[in-house]
């Protein structure tokens, strides 16, 4: 089981948790195939849950995607503003 | 953004999710298909997969058909929230009071009270708007407000 506790990660160290080169890790962003966040033209970011669903897909659980097709949706009112969240400290 | 027919708004909605969901714990609302408005809701956070949150990214549009039966986008919300900081970025366009489709910017930085309520903003998509956020999540920045513009909304 994976113990992943940090919010990203860089491709070398998904790299080491993969046993895998780092350039192995740059081509599946490159490809698509992993998600990363680019910060300059080297400098990749990578979420904790991105590098879940490569190494073990198993432990992520799907997206909640809820569908009402008869739904009567407002177009009318104006602004929908949520207040902001409270910060949470850890 | 151009009308969206039928499988090209899906497509958006399949993009949008696979980036949302690899980046936190996402819940997706897709309402109205069968009739003339839609909205498109997406949640997400972050770091999500049993860590505290540190971050919300909350999106919503909204859509009516066109002549052509196509999605056209009316307005929309795209907020991002840093929970740890207790900041907001935001980029709005809806109506304002009596004013109609007003494109507009919220922020709020805990340390510097608000200049104003709404700022100027141009329009954007809504994955150019992620963009922005994920970037400042990313490399762990603060939201900043001070390059913003107060917008006068009467």
């Amino acid at each position: 089981m994976l113990d992943l506790t940090k919010p990203f990660y860089s491709p070398a160290e998904v790299a080491e948790l993969a046993g895998v080169h780092p350039s192995t890790i740059l081509n599946y962003i490159h490809a698509g195939r992993l998600y990363a966040v680019r910060l300059s033209e080297r400098t990749y970011r990578i979420p904790r849950r991105a590098v879940l669903k490569l190494l073990a897909p198993e432990s992520v659980r799907p997206p909640r995607i809820v569908e009402f097709p008869e739904a009567d949706v407002e177009l009318e009112t104006g602004d929908h503003e949520q207040p902001t969240p409270r910060a949470v400290r850890a | 953004m151009r009308s969206l027919g039928e499988h090209a708004f899906e497509q958006r909605k399949a993009t949008i999710i696979a980036v949302l969901d690899s980046l936190g714990d996402l819940e997706v609302e897709d309402a109205g298909k069968a009739g003339s408005r839609r909205h498109l809701g997406f949640r997400a956070e972050a770091p999500g997969s049993g860590l505290s949150t540190e971050a919300l990214f909350r999106y919503e549009e909204w859509f009516r058909r066109d002549g052509a039966g196509a999605w056209a986008l009316a307005k929309y919300q795209y907020d991002y929230v840093d929970l740890g900081r207790g900041a907001r970025l935001a980029y709005h366009r809806h109506a304002i009071g009596p004013l109609s489709d007003v494109i507009h910017a919220h922020c709020e930085a805990p340390d510097r009270p608000p200049a104003a309520d709404h700022f100027r903003a141009y329009e954007l998509d809504l994955l150019e708007a992620h963009e922005e956020f994920v970037r400042l999540y990313a490399a762990e920045e603060p939201i900043d407000c001070r390059g913003l513009r107060p917008l006068a909304v009467e």
